[in-house]
């Protein structure tokens, strides 16, 4: 036995001595990445599985794109979100979109919401030969059904577009689930705590902003603020008020004015600086034709025009604002880009009355409907609903000191997402970011000013994690946001970004489509060629001093028990 | 030894004692081993009794029994067997060898222990195993915390949420009883979900109950009931408005909150139907009439419904005579002659002239219809009241004052004069000469009676141009020192021009002047806002006072903002929802974010759950419907046996609920549509500057 062992060990020695070389044909395959992109359905499966039947002779099939890939095919209908090498070449399948069914396309919902408010969601869905067939589209949170509508599908391909205002449920950030047949997507909201601060300007009394104003007063989500003269060095004040010059102002997100008549060059100047610095919303509320002056400055808007309807009109707005009531309007004829229409004329012509329109970084509203207040009695207080959610949307609008966006704002445990920061102050020196506390994301500045933005893990388990912002400067602030870690998030399916078949044109690929991947295949095999003959050494690997070793001790051990030497 | 006659007799008594003593013990075995299964469920102490029953009835044969005493006493070598078969002519033999095996087997007969062959072994033991079974729940049930069920399965699952309260259940049987004015009946409802009434109905309450106690609390106020007569809990009350009715029935052995393990509660929302005040309204004159004079007669008719019935109706007024601070006020009635189509419908009528009323100049009569339902106290309703005036001032001042009721909602509207003139003056050319005037003319008369509105409200001095023109002098002079009124004079100046030009038929300059009227009455609205008063009667201003007040009193204020109360609803709904999202992870058979099936305990607390979220249901607000629907599904989800029955009801709470919720939230932030957030702006700019 001695001797056996020992000559293995002496053959090992001398092999290694002599170092053989070998030569390998067809081990080594190269790698091609089958990639189908999320969430998959059952035709891009198909299509993967037909491509590794065909294709597993020739390559070695991987499911991820790794650093010694030879070449990558894509599978789906939309352009991943993963970011591929650029040296990669990529092929593509596109596939078509589901050829029956609901698909949630887009849910849109607001960042944040304050206390005791409905959330506002507007779904984006496709519906694809179900004609005849009725879906409810639901919104639930933590299992519970808070909001719900209905649609009937008239044409083989259509889309509707759903608004649903849903009761929040249970602790804030809410996860709000939006299903519609077997289409599912989630969306988180957080609260808003810091209440809406709104101040209001009168350089004379005027009725029009008087009663927005006690709409106002009567919603806790509100703290308001007003500056009324009634005669020359004669005001009426409320709360924590500031003069437009001052620059405390910007501790306000919204500016009401009224009695526009009266308004000085330097409030109309002031008020320019709110909105376009600070970032800030103004809204105006005229209670007669403006045909100079300097609030006629501010709106910088010729075409305005009035108008006196015989009866008053309960105006068309968009959802989910309440809808007013005026007869005496001031409408406009002509928009500038980025005017955003709240309220037009019911019927006829549909002129608007109340728009909003960005300035700035802010925004300005302009209410055309002048005696809007004298039916705040009607539908319900529809003139407080309306104003509430009006100006509430503004001030969560205006930019608090730091905001904070994640990008997806749910992930799953261990995915990887983004945040964007953007800091309101000039005058920040650094911005740093940490998660949980124990976690430093790198942020990196963004060609727009005060933004910033990072990647960051989250936590492998499902839970919530807390993103925090420092801003370092003349005045330090700080903030933090809320993340929700769950392992059974749904994303609604994108269809409106780029193309997938872009991903192969920048990337020296070709795509197809599932009914030509004779094509594809011929094209990969064509790039990435036959396997080429390969010389090795085996006697080269470092696992040869294993079986080496083994047999020498076990020669020892079996010449020391015989009591040799 | 000579044969015993009675042998044989002795011998089949024998056997028929033991007959007899197997069965009972097998009987006794069987329902033993029922008791011992009963620990378990009904169901399974019947089978288990039944299939014991037929087991050992099978041993209890004659055959079986004869076979047993042969084993018990081997040594009568089948004695028995053979006497039995001689008995039942199944064997025959010499009657001697018959007599003698009789004798014999008598004399065994007479020594056997059937205890012994028969032994209560069996049943001792089956005994103590249902002893030690039924301690073994008992000890179980007092560990949960929960008092031992006296029918029904201890372990069984399915029982908990039905059988939870069979200790103390209840039948409630109610008698509505509506106040008698209405004429309507009574009726009986038992174990109603929610009980509908008529305002002031009276509730009495019949409830059948095994608990000791039984208290009912209505809209917050606790009462125990008494156990009458026939060990009926009976009470009543009155209902007055929308609320609820909790009936708990207590053991005594804990307090009646809402989680007491002990006794069965019962939520049932009541929904008043107020009796409505009569609806009366005057048909005619209805409308204010001012008189110069004469001794004209009015008719006065008066019309008047209600939804149980009538009981009075008649023309109450209030003269006032007198000018200055020497006004005196006379109350009076009219009668009316009614005429009844229905209890529920009447209409009267007086005629009376302006003498009858004893009305002189400068005399106001303020006249109203008034009717009174059948209910006790005041059910009475009052009409509009209008206004019978004898003053040949105000007929001067404006002569189209007491304008027809159709003509009058148009007599303030000068922007819709100026919108009918425009869409006559876009339409002149599509019309004849005698067409166009005709309508001008129409316009012209608007604009007068519009115009006498303002004229009227000015104090009706002003009776014809020469006498505006002068004043107007004064205007422009600026004598006259209140705006409002100089804003006033200046529209009606205008609104004459306009007057006269639509007479014309000259529509364009009509166009200017009736603008020139909106934009003064504009100005007179939105500044100083002095309204004159129309007196009757002339009345001399204290002159004196004008201008004397000091302006460096004149000051700024701080305006204290009014205190807004939480919204203490909004946050109870959002409670309830949070309890009914809770209670959907909680159901038994939930399939919720992966609930595992539940035991009995935790059945238990989902119906204890449910039913306190019922009652908060109620509480926070009996007269919504929605919040009575949501109650009522939650306790169907408490009482259901199956998943699929809770899961629904479950379902149908949580949707009446958050409708409810929603209701009460405030309505979403309108949300600005920003593609590019930080270019728009700029980009309007850019897109502005171009222009």
């Amino acid at each position: 036995m001695t001797r056996v062992l020992r000559s293995i060990a002496f053959a090992i020695a001398i092999a290694a001595l002599v170092d053989p070389a070998m030569s390998v044909t067809g081990a080594s395959l190269a790698r091609l990445a089958l990639v189908v992109a999320q969430p998959a359905t059952p035709e891009a499966d198909a299509v993967r599985d037909r491509l590794t039947r065909d294709l597993a002779a020739s390559f070695e099939i991987v499911s991820a794109i790794t650093s010694d890939t030879a070449a990558a095919v894509v599978i789906g209908d939309q352009f991943p979100g993963d970011a591929v090498p650029d040296s990669l070449v990529v092929a593509t399948v596109t596939t078509t979109a589901a050829s029956s069914g609901v698909r949630i396309h887009r849910v849109d919902a607001p960042r944040d919401v304050p206390p005791a408010t409905a959330i506002h969601l507007d779904i984006e869905l496709e519906g694809a030969g179900v004609i005849g067939r009725t879906t409810d589209a639901t919104v639930s949170i933590a299992g519970l059904e808070v909001g719900r509508a209905s649609h009937r599908w008239t044409t083989a391909a259509e889309r509707w577009h759903a608004s649903i205002d849903a009761v929040p449920v249970g602790d804030p950030p809410f996860v709000l689930r939006v299903a519609a047949d077997q289409a599912i997507a989630d969306a988180a909201v957080d609260v808003r705590r810091a209440p809406f601060r709104v101040e209001f300007y009168e350089p004379r009394p005027s009725w029009a902003a008087t009663f927005v104003r006690r709409a106002l007063e009567a919603d806790t989500r509100f703290q308001v603020a007003s500056f009324s003269f009634n005669s020359r060095g004669i005001s009426a004040q409320t709360g924590d008020e500031v003069p437009l010059s001052d620059p405390r102002l910007d501790a306000f997100d919204v500016v009401v004015v009224g009695g526009l008549d009266r308004l000085s060059t330097a409030d109309a100047r002031s008020l320019e600086r709110f909105m376009r610095e600070r970032g800030g919303a103004s809204v105006l509320l005229p209670d007669q034709r403006i045909d100079t002056g300097p609030a006629r400055d501010v709106l910088a808007s010729p075409d305005l025009v009035e108008r006196v309807l015989e009866q008053p009109a309960k105006l068309e707005v968009t959802a989910p604002a309440a809808s007013p009531q005026a007869s005496e309007l001031l409408v406009l004829r002509a928009l500038t880009p980025g005017t955003h229409v709240i309220a037009r004329i019911p019927g006829g012509d549909r002129l608007p009355v109340i728009v909003s329109m960005p300035r700035g970084d802010g925004r300005l509203l302009l209410s055309g409907a002048m005696d809007a207040w004298r039916f705040r009695a009607d539908d319900h207080g529809a003139f407080d609903r309306f104003w509430q959610s009006t100006i509430a949307g503004l001030a969560l609008a205006a930019p608090p000191p730091i905001e904070i966006n994640l990008a997806p704002p749910l992930l799953r445990p261990g995915e990887q997402g983004e945040v964007i920061v953007r800091v309101r102050s000039r005058d920040v020196t650094a911005v740093r970011a940490s998660l949980d506390g124990n976690q430093p994301i790198r942020l990196q500045p963004e060609p727009e000013a005060g933004a910033y933005r990072g990647r960051f893990t989250a936590k492998g388990v499902a839970g919530r994690s807390t993103l925090e912002v420092h801003a370092d400067g003349g005045q330090p602030v700080s903030a933090s946001r809320t993340l929700l870690v769950q392992a059974d998030v749904q994303r609604a399916r994108h269809t409106d970004g780029p193309a997938l078949s872009m991903l192969s044109s920048s990337h020296h690929g070709i795509d197809v489509t599932p009914g030509h991947l004779a094509d594809l295949e011929r094209f990969l095999r064509a790039i990435v060629g036959p396997p080429q003959p390969q010389v090795r050494h085996p006697m080269r690997s470092a696992w040869w001093i294993l079986p080496f070793a083994s047999c020498l001790s076990a020669e020892w051990w079996l010449r020391r028990r015989r009591g040799l030497r | 030894m000579s044969p015993d006659p009675n042998a044989e007799a002795i011998v089949s008594v024998a056997i028929a004692v033991a007959v007899r003593r197997a069965r009972l013990l097998g009987l006794a075995e069987a329902a033993a081993f029922g008791v011992a299964a009963g620990a378990i469920s009904p169901v399974a102490s019947a089978l288990v009794a039944a299939a014991v029953a037929a087991w050992r009835w099978r041993a209890t044969s004659r055959a079986s029994v004869l076979r047993a005493l042969e084993r018990g006493y081997p040594e009568s070598r089948n004695l028995f067997i053979t006497a039995d078969e001689f008995a039942h002519e199944a064997l025959t033999a010499k009657a001697p060898v018959r007599a003698r095996v009789f004798a014999d087997a008598a004399a065994r007969a007479s020594r056997l222990d059937i205890r012994a062959v028969f032994p209560v072994a069996m049943l001792v033991r089956a005994a103590l195993l249902a002893s030690i079974a039924w301690v073994t729940v008992g000890a179980t049930h007092i560990w949960r915390g929960r008092p031992l069920p006296t029918s029904g399965g201890a372990l069984s699952r399915s029982t908990a949420p039905a059988g939870a309260e069979a200790h103390t259940r209840m039948r409630i049987s109610v008698a509505i009883q509506p106040p008698a004015y209405t004429g309507i009946t009574a009726t009986t409802v038992v174990d109603p979900e929610q009980l509908q009434a008529v305002e002031g109905s009276t509730l009495v309450l019949s409830i059948e109950s095994t608990a000791a106690d039984v208290s009912v609390d209505h809209d917050g106020a606790t009462r125990v009931l008494t156990r009458g007569d026939g060990g009926v809990f009976t009470g009543r009350l009155q209902v007055t408005k929308t609320g609820y009715l909790l009936v708990t029935a207590d053991d005594g052995e804990a307090p009646p909150k809402p989680t007491a393990k002990a006794g069965a509660r019962r939520m049932m929302p009541i929904v008043v139907s107020p009796d409505a005040l009569p609806s009366v309204r005057l048909t005619a004159p209805g409308r204010d009439l001012v008189y110069a004079g004469g001794n004209a007669r009015i008719t006065f008719n008066a019309h008047a419904t209600d939804d149980f019935g009538l009981r009075s109706l008649a023309l109450r007024y209030t003269k006032v005579t007198g000018s200055g601070e020497n006004f005196e006020f006379q109350e009076g009635e009219i009668p009316l002659a009614v005429i009844s189509s229905s209890a529920r419908d009447w209409k009267g009528s007086a005629s009376r002239s302006l003498s009858d009323l004893n009305l002189k100049d400068g005399d106001m009569l303020v006249y109203r219809a008034v009717a009174a339902d059948a209910r006790p106290g005041d059910g009475s309703a009052s009409s509009d009241a209008f206004v019978i005036e004898i003053s040949r001032l105000g007929v001067a001042a404006g002569d189209a004052f007491t304008l027809p009721e159709e003509e009058s909602k148009y007599a303030l509207s000068q922007q819709m004069l100026i919108v009918k003139t425009e869409r006559l003056h876009q339409r002149r050319a599509a019309l004849t000469q005698d067409e166009f005037t005709e309508q001008t003319m129409n316009l012209a008369v608007e604009q007068r009676m519009i115009r006498a509105e303002f004229v009227f409200m000015l104090g009706g001095e002003i009776n014809d141009e020469e006498v505006e023109a002068e004043q107007s002098v004064e205007l422009q002079a600026g004598r006259l020192q209140n705006r409002g009124q100089h804003d006033l004079r200046t529209a009606t100046i205008a609104m004459s021009q306009a007057q006269k030009l639509l007479t014309a038929a000259n529509t364009a300059d009509a166009l200017i002047a009736e603008h020139a009227a909106v934009t003064a009455l504009q100005r007179a609205f939105s500044r100083d806002r002095y309204i004159l008063r129309a007196l009757s009667t002339r009345s001399q201003l204290d002159l004196t006072r004008r201008l004397t007040g000091t302006l460096t009193e004149a000051t700024g204020w701080r305006r204290v903002a009014p205190v807004v109360p939480a919204n203490r609803r909004t946050a109870l709904l959002q409670d309830m929802l949070r309890g009914i999202a809770g209670l959907i992870t909680l159901a038994p058979g939930a399939s919720v974010r992966g609930a595992d099936p539940v035991g009995p305990a935790a059945a238990d607390m989902f119906r204890q759950r449910a039913l306190v979220l019922a009652e908060e249901a109620i509480r926070i607000d009996p007269a919504s419907a929605l919040l009575r629907q949501t109650a009522a599904e939650l306790q169907r989800a408490a009482n259901a046996a199956d998943a699929a029955r809770r899961s629904r009801s479950l379902a149908a709470a949580a949707t009446a609920a958050a409708s409810e919720a929603r209701k009460a939230h405030a309505d979403a932030p309108l949300a600005s549509p920003d593609i590019a957030p930080a270019l728009s702006g700029a980009f309007a700019d850019a897109v502005r500057r171009e222009r």
